[in-house]
């Protein structure tokens, strides 16, 4: 299960997960941090790494003096985790609920719109 | 004792010590010396407590071995001598003769006396091993049980905290935990949590430091100084002094001292926490911190804080104190600082020579004993001068000695069970004396070599003892229910006591020409061996004189004369070559043996006198009887009369001198050397004199105690009669020796005072009504009765409640 984490954890989440390479430094999350205007100190950072590496969400390899962090876990797979725990507490588990949520207070753009209709069509031909 | 513990409560007594020190002069410099330093001063106490090293010479050492003397060899039941009569004159005499009658001066080093140390080896060993072992296992178990609890509480409370902790996400307020941790020098991260269960903020984790505050709707200033002092606490590793006064109080758990030691740790961690809190915030910033403290207070009393982790506000008494301290801060100066640091050295020092009991100058053998074993001993002594006691039975061999003077080995064949310890001098060993303490077990085969040297023991219950002493002092005790043989060559000087009086044995001595024997009358002469049999005959004693020598073969009654303490001059024996000239050259011309008679009888060194007496002539020997006699110096008559021929004039001459005087001491130690021909003369002359204590030891002495009994019992009876008689004459009814009647009326207090003051007879009987007194003239006899004063009453009373 995938644990929930604090919104200046997912910023560092979102960081690692946007980082074109396969392994994360700690210089280029402060770098980062700072370049989104949310620059902290670094023992703050390292906390937040450990929390992160305790949730299970970040690995640490050592090497040397520096750190290696690698995401355990995929953003995909920690927006179906969060979007299904939303489901469940907003709308009871009802997707149905939620696109009609979405139609309805027009919070689709025409283009998404289709290609969600297009998407709903493949997974039909699919079942 | 097991040593362990031994170390262990030297420990213990010398921290206490280093508190109390550290207690009183914390008054003066309290207010005066950094909280710095009076908070790391403890850990001078607290190393002493914690750890086993000492210096060779310590101050406490030598203290903490008489204690452990006196507690070894102090003998729980009296050892009564012989006769009464004996004992109470000898306590008039010399020391060393004091020495020997625990009776009359139960001093510690007492227990070099041999004929002591035997019977309180007897009571030691039964009573001491269980109390001793039960006492190690109490303590044990109280550490452990503390200790155990002490970490079980601590954990449940980890979990507790953790339990309801939410780590704070806030970065805002991690970013200034770590500007402050960077700017006091804190490395690693620090966690932060909240947690609204516990009332004040605390720190927890050795290594993974986690500050918890109650809540974090605390003012930015606050927040900064709780930060501040929480992170000090993790600096300066306060968690791991906190656990060591822990384990020091687990371990110590029965000594108060380390209590209030603990206590007192608890408050000085906190002032100086606040004191170098100060130092990094600058003195202006006293005020707000001591605000900050009293915030932190507001809401105490959610939860007890557990000692192991460092909370911000302990109590409110010690909250008043802290704040008094934190106003009265001011910065140290350069000259407080030499002070401080050279009072440091000081403590440091005194803890260090204040010592502990001292391991160093034993030597253990290595391996533990198997307890119930039977095992082989051979003791090699050449030069050197042993005294061995026993140990409890589960300690390992070991032996106390200066070492300077003597070298020791203890070797232990493990496979063969055999055991050997060598004990050699370095240097002349004056009056050093080598204490051996052997396992209280029985042993199988017993090898005593000893060459040139002196050898005092007593502990051997079982075995085969075979003895080589060559130009030795050697003193040999079996105790009571000896079991096994004695195989002896001797020359020197040879003291052999049987505690059970030789019961089933059978003994043989082989003494060639020059020899000395002492032996009791029951062993039977035939030409040059002497021979004894008694009961089953199943132990086994042979003695041969291998070289001249002196002997002396003694029963419990004979041996209470035997008194070879620390006083006697060992280095004469070996160093100057005394006794080997006397020995082994012909008997020395008779001035030189009256003056060296003449010199030990000044030094009170008794064996030497007695070597010396022998070789004097009738004559001579005459003259010093007189004079020891008018000296009245009754161990070196004992001493003197070891060797005298049975009946022979001396004896003779003396028995009518100290018979004529009534001198029932001196009297008696003639009397082992009469013929039994010569003791019934004296029983009957005693019996027509009605000298009742001469009876006494005369019965004795020819075995007819008995008849001496029913003698008493007689003669009680007459007196009984004849004093019933003479108070009837003076108008006292007495009726069923307890009621007395004047003029027809019961009496309550009956006082019968001879002039002789340490005689008289009181009788009370509360019923009664009247108080009277006998009266009695010069020569006690009745002259009158009369009423007693209530002054008279009272100053009766008064005596006695003195």
């Amino acid at each position: 299960m995938v644990q929930q984490i604090s919104d200046a954890e997912l910023e560092i989440m979102k960081i690692v997960w946007g980082n074109p390479s396969k392994v994360t430094l700690f210089p280029y999350i402060m770098d980062r941090l700072a370049s989104r205007g949310k620059p902290c100190q670094k023992n703050t950072l390292i906390v937040l790494l450990s929390r992160l590496m305790n949730k299970g969400f970040l690995s640490a390899k050592k090497i040397g003096r520096r750190n290696e962090y690698t995401a355990l876990v995929s953003e995909t797979e920690y927006q179906t985790a969060q979007t299904k725990s939303f489901l469940n507490k907003i709308y009871e588990g009802s997707a149905k609920g939620l696109v009609s949520t979405l139609i309805s207070g027009d919070l689709l753009t025409s283009d998404e719109y289709e290609e969600l209709k297009r998407l709903l069509e493949e997974g039909k031909g699919k079942q | 004792m097991n040593t362990v513990l031994k170390v262990f409560l030297s420990m213990s007594l010398s921290g206490s010590l280093l508190i109390l020190a550290l207690f009183a002069a914390g008054r003066l410099w309290k207010d005066k010396f950094s909280r710095q330093w009076q908070y790391y001063i403890w850990l001078a106490a607290l190393l002493r407590l914690l750890l086993p090293l000492g210096p060779e010479t310590s101050l406490m050492g030598k203290t903490y071995q008489a204690i452990d003397r006196a507690i070894t060899q102090s003998s729980p039941l009296p050892v009564w001598p012989n006769t009464p009569e004996l004992s109470s004159v000898s306590g008039n005499q010399s020391p060393q003769i004091s020495q020997s009658s625990p009776t009359v001066e139960s001093v510690p080093q007492n227990a070099d006396n041999p004929a002591e140390t035997s019977s309180a080896g007897h009571s030691f060993r039964d009573i001491a091993p269980p109390l001793v072992s039960r006492l190690w296992l109490v303590w044990l178990i109280g550490a452990l049980i503390l200790l155990i609890r002490k970490i079980t509480i601590y954990q449940s409370f980890i979990q507790y905290i953790a339990a309801g902790s939410s780590p704070v996400s806030n970065t805002k307020l991690l970013d200034r935990l770590s500007l402050i941790a960077e700017q006091i020098g804190v490395k690693g991260p620090v966690e932060l949590c909240v947690n609204p269960l516990i009332s004040s903020p605390l720190l927890t984790g050795f290594f993974r430091p986690c500050i918890v505050l109650p809540s974090l709707e605390i003012p930015e200033r606050d927040f900064q100084y709780i930060i501040l002092h929480e992170l000090t606490h993790y600096k300066r590793r306060d968690m791991f002094y906190k656990w060591l006064v822990q384990a020091a109080v687990c371990l110590h758990w029965f000594n108060p001292f380390v209590h209030l030691m603990s206590r007192e740790i608890t408050k000085a961690c906190e002032f100086s926490c606040d004191e170098a809190v100060l130092v990094k915030m600058g003195r202006d910033k006293a005020q707000e911190y001591g605000k900050t403290l009293l915030d932190a207070m507001a809401s105490v009393g959610k939860y007890k804080e557990f000692l192991g982790s460092v909370t911000l506000a302990e109590n409110k008494q010690l909250l008043k104190e802290r704040l008094g301290a934190i106003m009265k801060f001011k910065m140290t100066s350069k000259k407080l600082k030499t002070l401080t640091s050279l009072l440091t050295l000081c403590i440091v020092l005194s803890a260090s020579f204040i010592g502990i009991y001292p391991m160093k100058n034993s030597v253990d053998a290595m391996e533990t004993l198997r307890t119930a074993d039977i095992s082989s001993l051979s003791l090699n002594i050449i030069n050197a001068s042993v005294n061995v006691l026993s140990a409890p039975k589960n300690e390992k061999i070991h032996a106390e000695f200066s070492e300077a003077i003597y070298k020791v080995d203890i070797f232990i064949d493990a496979q063969k069970d055999e055991w050997t310890v060598s004990v050699s001098s370095k240097a002349n060993p004056k009056n050093e004396t080598v204490t051996l303490y052997l396992p209280d077990i029985s042993y199988d085969n017993v090898k005593l070599n000893v060459n040139t040297g002196y050898l005092d023991c007593g502990n051997f219950k079982s075995g085969n003892i075979t003895g080589n002493f060559n130009m030795s002092y050697v003193l040999l005790t079996l105790p009571e229910g000896f079991a096994g043989s004695v195989d002896a060559a001797a020359s020197g000087c040879f003291q052999l006591v049987s505690k059970d009086d030789f019961k089933n044995t059978s003994a043989s001595i082989a003494t060639s020409g020059e020899c000395v024997i002492s032996k009791p009358q029951s062993f039977k002469k035939n030409g040059n061996t002497y021979t004894y049999t008694e009961g089953s005959a199943s132990n086994v004693i042979k003695i041969t004189q291998s070289g001249s020598c002196m002997m002396g073969i003694h029963t419990s009654d004979t041996s209470d004369f035997l008194d070879f303490s620390d006083q006697w001059d060992f280095a004469n024996l070996w160093k100057n070559g005394e006794l080997k000239e006397d020995s082994q050259t012909e008997p020395q011309p008779k001035s030189n043996d009256s003056e060296q008679a003449e010199k030990y009888y000044q030094s009170g060194s008794l064996p030497l006198f007695q070597i010396s007496f022998f070789h004097l002539d009738k004559e001579a020997q005459e003259k010093w009887m007189d004079r020891i006699y008018t000296d009245d110096q009754i161990a070196f008559w004992g001493a003197a009369v070891d060797f005298l021929d049975e009946d022979c004039g001396l004896v003779q001459r003396f028995a009518e001198k100290t018979y004529g005087d009534s001198n029932i001491s001196y009297f008696s130690v003639l009397a082992n050397r009469m013929s039994e021909k010569t003791l019934e003369r004296y029983l009957d002359k005693s019996l027509k004199d009605g000298k009742w204590a001469f009876q006494s030891v005369l019965y004795n002495l020819l075995d007819r105690k008995d008849e001496f009994d029913e003698q008493e019992k007689k003669k009680e009876k007459e007196w009984a009669e004849a004093l019933k008689a003479q108070y009837q004459a003076a108008g006292v009814t007495m009726i069923d020796e307890k009621n007395y009647y004047y003029q027809g009326q019961l009496v309550d207090i009956f006082l019968d005072q001879r002039t002789n003051q340490s005689f008289y007879t009181l009788n009370m009987n509360p019923a009664g009504t009247v108080n009277i007194k006998i009266l009695r003239n010069a020569n006690d006899k009745i002259t009158g009765v009369s009423y007693m004063t209530k002054a008279e009453i009272e100053e009766l009373f008064g005596d006695m409640e003195d």
